[in-house]
């Protein structure tokens, strides 16, 4: 009897670590205020809650809880309720999420933060008539007359630029090292067609997984083909691993890398060796008053940096909140939609958010910036005002 | 040919860290019988209790012990709580006890620690030294060296001693074992806590490279399988050259082939290693009778 008891207890306590983290169900709700009045709406988060990548559902809900300070609780009379979906930074489980809240007909969605899931998501969001606002920058997320909108910009205009940028600083051959991501895939190959555009020959383009624990081979490569430059794409930890590594194994050139090379987390995995490393982005914590004030006051009331993700995500949840604001009472899924292609709201990155007929940002900022003394620093702004 | 050398040593070094994690899986397996698919996620919660004591401001090293113990203490309390209750029944009972275990773990770590990425420095710099043209730094070095002095005293321990000697014996028969008055239960609670500290001990040497995620730890189960089955299931000598031969593997492939199909070259090698051996590189025909 006393095993019994035992076993069961051990069950209760494992069922309750795992609904905790998320991996029991996909489809919590919490609401912002009276979600039972009758001008109540839905949004919908779907984004990692758990693995990984659980960090981006987190910095979702911090995106929202602070722009709903600052804009108010219930725009346009409206008072929201948020249905959340697990989308684990995996397409299929973005698919299952995406399905689970879109039942449940919310007005708006905020798009997972992987690449691949909001592509697997974009036929659902056509299907139900809903819009989604997207940090996602791989090139394929927005399209005319779509159903997503995106508070950051392309990697195809971003990588425009940035190669031109590395063609101008002398570099002829280049190699690169990417994950096999739907970003990563999309953002190196904006990349390299940008690179042989402006005469870079891209000597090496090789790819590591996820899951791999080590990229000497890879590095050992880059540094055979003789490359005057090297490119590393990475989510947070692996793009500070990468620049590590290759600091370990002498590969003596200049490296540049991605957005995320340009976030803590980088920072810390790859201390001193991150120091001059290159890297385009949309958001430098120093790089305007805006972004000041904006760090300030999300380190101040959640304890931790903001980074790229986190400013975007919150760029998208004060367009979501503008859109239904500028609904009125007829807030619906076509509604606000309609409102967040045309809305025009304050920025963080950007001063005015407004999009083009794709749903892109008009002006979207492109900065170049590196790392000194543990701070990221703005080297150039090759796109957007200040 | 420096290119080649280069290769050579950085996956010695990558993969002397999938060894250790592979012995674990081996001497687990070498005394139970059961494959023990959380031993990554064990080795990650080594990881993230290092991290801790770190934070809290202990030296790097005692803060790397704190999760070798920790690693050990979980390898125990699996072995106590969740697979001695199931050892009468079928082997896979015990084996998909172990997958529970794993999913259990990383829900932990992740309401303990939480999602974010976190990181670790290196137990020495990793700044790199230069000879000739092939660059090596004294991280790889420590790594390297806790690794063979690591496996030595484990090898010999598994060899020499009565513990080990027990531990052999209950791979062949765990009845015969208690005639010498020796406790196949005790056995194999030593077996598991030891294979736990060798996990925590891993994890927290690879976490400067591969920085803190809560499912990291299932990569790392399926490297330390990998080198523990090419090595020779039950071998631990087996499976520290096994882990090292599957990065120095990944990484030719990865030069002189492409990286996308570096570990489809690496398991590959293995496949074509057991068609012809099936007992793996180092394994002892007692585990290939006890597989057949």
């Amino acid at each position: 009897m006393v095993s019994h008891i035992k076993w069961a207890g051990a069950a209760m306590v494992g069922a309750a670590a795992l609904a905790a983290v998320g991996c029991g169900g996909s489809d919590k709700t919490s609401s912002a205020s009276d979600a039972g009045s009758a001008n109540a709406v839905k949004v919908a988060i779907v984004q990692p809650y758990s693995g990984d990548s659980a960090y981006y559902g987190e910095y979702a809900d911090q995106a929202f809880k602070l722009a709903m300070e600052e804009l108010g609780s219930t725009p346009g009379g409206h008072a929201i309720t948020f249905v959340r979906g697990d989308s684990k930074c995996v397409p299929t489980a973005a698919v299952q999420a995406g399905n689970q809240v879109l039942a449940q007909s919310p007005v708006a969605v905020m798009a997972p933060a992987c690449s691949g899931d909001t592509l697997a998501l974009k036929p659902l969001l056509k299907a139900r008539n809903v819009s989604a606002c997207s940090i996602n920058l791989h090139p394929e997320i927005t399209e005319a007359n779509g159903k997503i909108v995106r508070a950051a910009p392309s990697d195809a205009f971003t990588n425009e630029l940035f190669a031109k940028y590395i063609a101008d600083k002398g570099v002829k051959k280049i190699g690169i090292l990417h994950d096999t991501s739907g970003y990563g895939q999309g953002n190196v190959d904006t990349l390299v067609s940008s690179l042989e555009k402006n005469g870079v020959k891209v000597a090496v383009n090789a790819t590591y997984d996820f899951a791999d624990t080590d990229y000497s081979g890879q590095i050992v490569k880059l540094k055979k083909a003789k490359v005057d430059a090297a490119y590393f794409e990475g989510y947070d930890l692996a793009a500070g691993n990468l620049v590590k590594q290759a600091k370990q194994l002498q590969l003596d050139v200049p490296y540049y890398a991605n957005t995320n090379a340009g976030n803590d987390t980088a920072e810390k995995a790859a201390g001193k060796s991150l120091d001059g490393v290159l890297f385009a982005t949309a958001f430098l914590a120093d790089s305007s008053d805006a972004t000041r004030k904006f760090t300030a006051t999300w380190q101040q009331k959640f304890n931790q940096a903001p980074n790229s993700d986190s400013v975007d995500l919150y760029q998208c949840a004060v367009v979501i909140l503008k859109a239904i604001e500028a609904t009125g009472k007829n807030a619906t899924g076509a509604t606000v939609g309609e409102q967040m292609a045309k809305v025009s709201a304050p920025g963080v990155t950007v001063g005015t958010m407004a999009f083009d007929a794709s749903g892109d940002l008009n002006d979207p900022p492109v900065l170049i910036g590196t790392w000194k003394d543990g701070k990221a620093v703005l080297v150039d702004r090759l796109s957007g005002a200040e | 040919m420096s290119t080649f050398i280069q290769a050579v040593v950085a996956g010695i070094a990558a993969g002397a860290v999938y060894g250790l994690l592979g012995a674990g899986f081996s001497l687990a397996y070498k005394t139970t019988g059961i494959i023990n698919f959380a031993h990554g996620d064990i080795a990650m919660l080594g990881a993230y209790v290092t991290f801790s004591v770190f934070g809290w401001g202990a030296p790097l090293f005692v803060a790397a012990l704190a999760g070798v113990v920790a690693g050990g203490l979980a390898g125990a309390v699996m072995e106590r709580g969740v697979l001695r209750p199931l050892y009468k029944r079928p082997l896979v009972a015990g084996i998909l006890a172990t997958v529970g275990v794993s999913v259990v773990l990383q829900s932990v770590i992740q309401l303990v620690w939480g999602s974010l990425p976190l990181t670790l420095p290196s137990l020495a710099s990793s700044t790199p030294w230069r000879i000739g043209s092939v660059a090596f730094s004294p991280a790889q070095a420590v790594l390297l060296a806790v690794t063979i002095i690591v496996s030595t005293a484990l090898i010999f321990a598994v060899d020499r001693t009565r513990v080990g000697r027990g531990m052999r014996a209950c791979a062949q028969d765990s009845g015969v074992v208690v005639l010498f008055g020796i406790s196949p239960e005790r056995l194999y609670l030593t077996a598991f806590a030891i294979a736990g500290m060798l996990a925590g001990l891993a994890g927290a040497l690879i976490t400067p490279t591969i920085g803190l995620t809560p499912s990291r730890g299932v990569s790392l189960s399926v490297l330390g399988f990998a080198a523990a089955v090419l090595g020779g299931l039950g071998s631990v000598t087996g499976a520290i050259v096994g882990g090292i031969a599957i990065a120095v593997l990944r990484n030719l492939a990865s030069v002189y082939v492409s990286a996308g199909y570096a570990d489809a070259v690496a398991y590959l090698a293995i496949v074509l290693v057991l068609l012809v051996r099936v007992r793996g590189l180092l394994g002892d025909d007692l585990e290939t009778v006890r597989s057949v």
